[in-house]
């Protein structure tokens, strides 16, 4: 079985930044660490829990990011996926969910596959939007937030469910190829050993060189959240702060 | 005649989704209600019920898009119904929830209508003639303005726009016979089973957990700063979920729990949309965070800026003290 898992690179949460002064990029400063796309490492792992049920199962990961996103695609080899290619551009952000949606069917069209997976949404953008637009592009069936996953490599089919709410959940059954987007906490994500990591190490990473500058129609400008309350801000020592905690709360009757 | 907008309605086994009301407080927009003619998508089997009450209670004209593969949900089948209507009307606009069944079918009725996309969105408001909407990056770090232009599909993050509550009106229902076609997904019926945590829903003070608490370790602190209160429940974020440091049923946001209690602690939350949309109408929130930048401490009334598991156990020993 052939299965494409589409990653993304994302800076680590707690990154410090900076907007530029007109409001158009995001600066990250130069300690930031990237990672993959915690929803793309379950995919990943995903794909890997798989190829370890169904024998001669090949897993290509695929990524569109800057030079330095070779590292999210060394640590998916690490974590034990077969291939890596990666569409180099310097400015990611500029290209849409549907653009890359595009770039990523074409890369289906040309490379034969069973199942695609993807992370349901980036933790950077959280638009959650490429695993069905790739669908669309290939005319294969698709589900998202999926947190079970059952192949049937005879049948030709996977079996799926969904998480609508904290209650609701369907399963789905889809013929081979197909495309699932995976939600968080579908698996664990395995740690790489240090001999896959060494073995990584040496593999190559087929480079696509992205040309094309998009086109981009609507503006984009970045702000800091407003502010819905003037919030009482403790800056003290540890002793100071839990006094003033306790005097707040105990004000307003809570203790 | 004026322009058409659409609206993406949910439903499950007939029920009318609550994102669904909200999407029809964004259709009152001023803006919104002047330049457009509002129609209201469906799709389902059985459905008129479900049609004629959203009808009957906005006053937006509904399209009830019904096949018998429409009985349960596949975004595959969801998007062939909309897109058949979606030819028909030519809307200049189209708004689905930010939800998982929204997601599952907007983005890919963006390509097969090519339109252009824009999800996620939480607020829209018009200057000199252009929309502009806001979401947010970065887990609620930094918020994004962006122009729409149209023909456009838009996603609306849940929890952003009130609940449509007012006064009875009518509107047309047009049931739509949709000849769905050949489906490859085979959609089984949702599975509804109540998960744990309703004393979420009558607690007085929540204790929640997210990713910087760490690890389970440290949820005894939680639980130790939750029993210094009567009616105290321990809740936490999908990350704190997804971590193992709480169940599933306690999770507080939109794939969870909307909870309202008089005091909330978010320990360790960062505090993203999805988050926020669970817990702000909380009446007073203190937020504990080593991240000063975290966007929690833009809507709580107290912060510490310190470690979860460092601070709390000298705060509940100054308590005890006193």
């Amino acid at each position: 079985m052939n299965i494409l898992v589409f990653i993304k690179q994302v800076p680590h949460v707690e990154s410090s930044f900076e907007i530029s002064s007109n409001g158009s990029t995001i600066e990250f400063s130069s300690q930031t660490a990237y990672a993959i796309n915690s929803y793309d490492e379950y995919a990943l792992e995903e794909a890997l829990i798989l190829s370890e049920k169904i024998s001669h199962t090949i897993i290509t990961v695929v990524t569109i990011g800057r030079q330095d996103a070779e590292t999210a695609l060394r640590r998916a080899l690490a974590m034990g996926a077969h291939f890596a290619y990666h569409y180099v551009t310097e400015n990611e952000s500029i290209f849409s969910s549907a653009q890359k949606a595009k770039i990523l069917s074409q890369f289906a069209k040309n490379h034969p596959f069973d199942l695609i997976i993807t992370g349901t949404m980036s933790m950077d953008s959280a638009h959650a939007a490429i695993g069905p637009m790739i669908a669309a592009h290939l005319s294969i069936p698709w589900a998202t937030h999926i947190i079970a996953l059952d192949v049937n490599p005879i049948a030709k089919e996977i079996r799926a469910t969904r998480e609508i709410d904290v209650s609701t959940r369907q399963s789905i059954t889809l013929p081979l190829p197909a495309l699932i987007s995976v939600q968080s906490g579908i698996n664990r994500p395995r740690y790489p050993t240090l001999s896959h990591t060494l073995r990584a190490k040496k593999q190559e990473i087929y480079k696509i060189a992205l040309n094309e500058h998009p086109h981009q129609h609507s503006q984009c400008r970045f702000l800091l959240p407003p502010r819905t309350k003037e919030t009482f801000l403790l800056r003290g020592s540890r002793e100071e702060n839990a006094r003033a905690l306790y005097e707040y709360l105990r004000a307003r009757s809570f203790l | 005649m004026k322009p058409k907008a659409c609206l993406i309605i949910e439903q499950i086994a007939g029920n009318i989704r609550e994102c669904a009301w909200e999407l029809a407080s964004l259709a009152q927009l001023e803006f919104f209600r002047e330049t457009y003619d509002w129609i209201a998508l469906i799709a389902g089997n059985n459905i008129e019920r479900a049609a004629t009450l959203f009808a009957e209670k906005t006053g937006i004209e509904v399209y009830a898009l019904c096949d018998r593969l429409l009985e349960n949900f596949s975004g595959e089948g969801f998007v062939r119904a909309y897109s058949t209507a979606v030819q028909q009307i030519k809307p200049y606009f189209i708004f689905a929830s930010h939800t998982p069944l929204g997601c599952d079918v907007a983005p890919a009725l963006a390509i097969v209508c090519n339109m252009d996309y824009f999800p996620s969105l939480q607020c829209l408001t018009r200057k000199n003639e252009i929309l502009f909407a806001y979401r947010e990056r970065l887990n609620g770090k930094i918020n994004e303005e962006i122009t729409i232009t149209e023909p456009a599909i838009c996603t609306i993050m849940p929890g952003v726009f009130p609940i449509f509550n007012t006064a009875k009106l009518s509107g047309k229902v047009s049931i739509v016979n949709i000849d769905t076609g050949k489906i490859k997904s085979i959609p089984a019926a949702p599975n509804y089973s109540p998960q744990s945590g309703a004393e979420l829903s009558n607690a007085e003070v929540i204790v929640s957990a997210g990713r910087g608490v760490g690890n389970s370790e440290n949820m005894e602190h939680l639980r130790n700063l939750a029993s210094l209160f009567s009616r105290a429940a321990i809740g936490g974020s999908r990350a704190a979920c997804d971590m193992g440091l709480v169940d599933y049923g306690l999770q507080i946001g939109v794939t969870g729990r909307i909870v309202s209690p008089k005091l909330y602690f978010a320990c360790g939350i960062s505090g993203s949309a999805q988050h926020i949309a669970g817990m702000k109408n909380a009446r007073t929130i203190v937020a504990i965070n080593r991240d000063e930048s975290a966007p929690i401490f833009r809507i709580a009334d107290i912060g510490v800026i310190d470690e979860v598991e460092k601070f709390i156990p000298v705060f509940i020993e100054f308590v005890q003290k006193k």
